[in-house]
């Protein structure tokens, strides 16, 4: 999952509060029903007593009717309210008037004896709810009258109760829901206050990345887990700037070591090839020598240049007009273009544009990308340079229609030694990280772009 | 010519000595920047070929002593450094031109021979003329015979840097540093086609001789007065 800590957090801690609160209701719920249907059977059991009690002084079936009639019905009790007597078989010796056309079973614990009193839950009339049925065995001395052995059942509709539920679940859900959306709320600024210490300390970390090596994250000196977190990745800024620092000084002395026996290599070469019977067979060694030497230069280059390497030297930087730095540079690879059979376009305004800068690092940015747009354009294919005033600066484009850069490769091609198409295409893996270097060097920044027409486009954009 | 050659690694010292000796110059040797300041400070030679990196010393400081006490002989130095800082040290302490190793001996030749001849005659000429061919460095006005050529302003950059060494092979990283102010390597094919265009507007049209010549391997060079 994808989603940011604090849309996580946020609602993880809202699953929690609902469960929580949840639980509780449920609880309060399921004590409140039970105590309910407690009330209720001992209301039921009360009823039965009054009746027996009543029924003592009945005499003959009649009068026991009437007095069936008399404590039963809704004006004594404002709800419906059910009694009978019953024999053994369950058929009605006796029932009240409200209308009970419903046969309840003598539960059998009742009716064999083993117990005299039973609860049961039946399902009531058509369109009511359910009935608590009440049944025990008559004495009989109460039901002489009637039969050997009768029941009396008398029941009550338990809709009061399910509605008095019914309007808790209501309040509960809606409590429910009001809580959860508060903590809801409430505990999402609450997490969003409590990791905003990491949103700062992100912004700077991607800053130290991008520009400098050496600057490191403000610390709060509050040494909660955020400032110490801050203290670690300083740590590792230091080993980092440390490494990287090695790493160039390496590369620097590496490529600056090589120079001197290159040389060596080089003149000695150029003598040999030039005695009568060996002129021009080592001219092919003399290019590969030429390709170590260009390695060696654009090691050098790239150390100099290179991300986190510093502020470069402004000792060479005059007015260099770009449209006809590019347009040299766009005829200059013409040759090189005809050979790949690539066609060159140039296109520019007709005034000069003005930057302040290198005319060397600048020509080697525009070079670089222009060599690469040649090598990655297939026969046939067009690769277009392109010089422009914009708001903010100058543009400088260099768009090919070659297979463009793959998109798990976008990463890469800025890196050295890095390329998009393998080891194949003839360069370095230097041009790009270079190119970059310099126009980042210059204020600017390189962009890779896809134009619609397929290909990839490069654009430095330079401050005026 | 008679060239002194500073360079304390063997081999590098060999082929330079070995070429320029096949080219017709004589050529003594120095290892340590104490040799090369009492052999330089007799004025006898030429020019100078000096490698910064040496045992002893600092080839910058060695060279700035030697222009401090009046040697005037013309310094061509030769370093692994070529950072642009390094580069100005070298030439405001008194270098006359900067080769940044590896390079290849015809680019080392045809710099000392442009160095040597530049110490004979300090070049102020606002006429230059080549055969028939003129230009005027205030008016920018380019003739050749009784006919007008309208170059654009690099063309005459050019043509001017090309007359000025009349008589001279030019290389093309010293057209590049000198009219375009960059490096060779990106330049390099830039050089040729505006060579092009130069021809065309300057040889093609006129019947007299062919004036920009190329040399195979090298560069270019325009015939001075004698030879034309």
């Amino acid at each position: 999952m994808s989603l940011p800590i604090r849309t996580r957090l946020t609602v993880w801690f809202t699953a929690l509060v609902f469960l929580g609160t949840g639980a509780v209701a449920a609880f309060l719920y399921i004590g409140f029903g039970n105590s309910v249907a407690a009330f209720m059977t001992e209301h039921l059991h009360h009823e039965a007593v009054r009746i027996e009690r009543l029924m003592k002084g009945a005499s003959s079936a009649k009068e026991l009717q009437k007095t069936l009639e008399l404590v039963v019905g809704p004006q004594q009790h404002g709800y419906d309210f059910y009694c009978r007597i019953l024999d053994r078989e369950g058929n009605p010796l006796l029932q009240s008037p409200a209308e009970m056309r419903l046969t309840f079973a003598i539960p059998e614990t009742v009716r064999n004896g083993s117990a005299t009193v039973a609860f049961t839950t039946v399902p009531g009339p058509a369109g009511t709810g359910a009935l608590r049925v009440y049944t025990t065995s008559l004495q009989p001395a109460l039901c002489g009258a009637l039969a050997d052995d009768a029941f009396l059942q008398i029941a009550q509709p338990t809709e009061m109760m399910v509605e008095r539920l019914r309007t808790l679940r209501r309040w509960g859900a809606l409590g429910l829901a009001f809580v959860v959306t508060f903590f809801a709320i409430a505990g999402y600024f609450l997490i969003r206050k409590a990791l905003q210490p990491v949103a700062a300390i992100s912004a700077h970390a991607s800053a130290i990345g991008a520009s400098d090596l050496a600057r490191r994250l403000p610390r709060r000196d509050t040494h909660d887990e955020l400032d110490e977190l801050a203290a670690v990745l300083n740590e590792m800024f230091e080993r980092l700037e440390t490494a990287f620092v090695r790493n160039r000084r390496f590369a620097a002395a590496a490529a600056h070591q090589l120079r001197t026996p290159l040389t060596g290599l080089r003149g000695h070469l150029e003598m040999i090839n030039r005695e009568p019977d060996v002129r021009g067979r080592l001219d092919d060694v003399l290019v590969d020598v030429d390709r170590m030497v260009t390695l060696c230069r654009r090691m050098l280059l790239w150390t100099k240049v290179s991300e986190g390497a510093g502020p470069s030297a402004r000792t060479d930087w005059t007015a260099v007009d770009v449209r006809e730095l590019c347009h040299d540079l766009a005829v200059g690879a013409r040759t090189t273009a005809r050979r790949s059979g690539v066609r060159l376009a140039f296109e520019a305004d007709d005034d000069p544009i003005l930057v302040t800068g290198s005319a060397t690092l600048l020509g080697e940015a525009v070079h670089n990308l222009i060599d690469n747009a040649i090598r990655h354009t297939p026969r046939g294919g067009t690769v277009r340079v392109r010089a422009r005033r914009s708001e903010s600066g100058v543009d400088i484009v260099v768009e090919d229609d070659g297979p463009g850069i793959p998109p798990h490769a976008e990463a890469r091609i800025f890196r050295h030694f890095e390329r998009a198409h393998g080891k194949t295409d003839g360069g370095f893996g230097l041009g790009l990280p270079i190119a970059r270097g310099i126009v980042r060097s210059h204020g600017g920044d390189l962009f890779l772009e896809r134009p619609s027409s397929g290909g990839a486009a490069f654009r430095i954009h330079l401050p005026t | 010519m008679r060239v002194l050659v500073v360079e304390d690694d063997a081999r590098i010292r060999r082929f330079v000595v070995q070429g320029l000796e096949e080219e017709g110059a004589t050529t003594q040797t120095a290892e340590t920047g104490r040799e090369f300041a009492a052999l330089a400070s007799d004025g006898s030679f030429d020019a100078v070929i000096l490698d910064l990196g040496l045992p002893d010393a600092d080839g910058v400081d060695v060279l700035e002593a030697l222009r401090r006490d009046g040697c005037r002989t013309p310094v061509l130095v030769l370093t692994a450094r070529d950072s642009i800082e390094d580069r100005v040290r070298g030439l405001d302490a008194g270098a006359d031109d900067y080769l940044v190793k590896p390079f290849a001996f015809v680019e080392l030749s045809a710099r000392l021979r442009a160095l040597h001849r530049r110490n004979r005659e300090h070049d102020d000429r606002d006429h230059l003329s080549v055969a028939d061919l003129v230009l005027d460095v205030r008016t920018r006005r380019v003739t050749r015979g009784e006919k007008r050529i309208e170059l654009s302003p690099r063309e005459f950059s050019l043509l001017e840097y090309l007359m000025r060494h009349a008589g001279e092979v030019v290389t093309r990283a010293m057209i590049a540093e000198n009219v375009w102010d960059q490096s060779v390597e990106h330049f390099s094919n830039v050089i040729d086609v505006y060579m092009g265009y130069l021809r065309k507007k300057v040889d093609r049209p006129f019947d007299g001789p062919r004036l920009i010549c190329t040399v195979r391997g090298v560069g270019y060079t325009i015939p001075d007065n004698d030879a034309a």
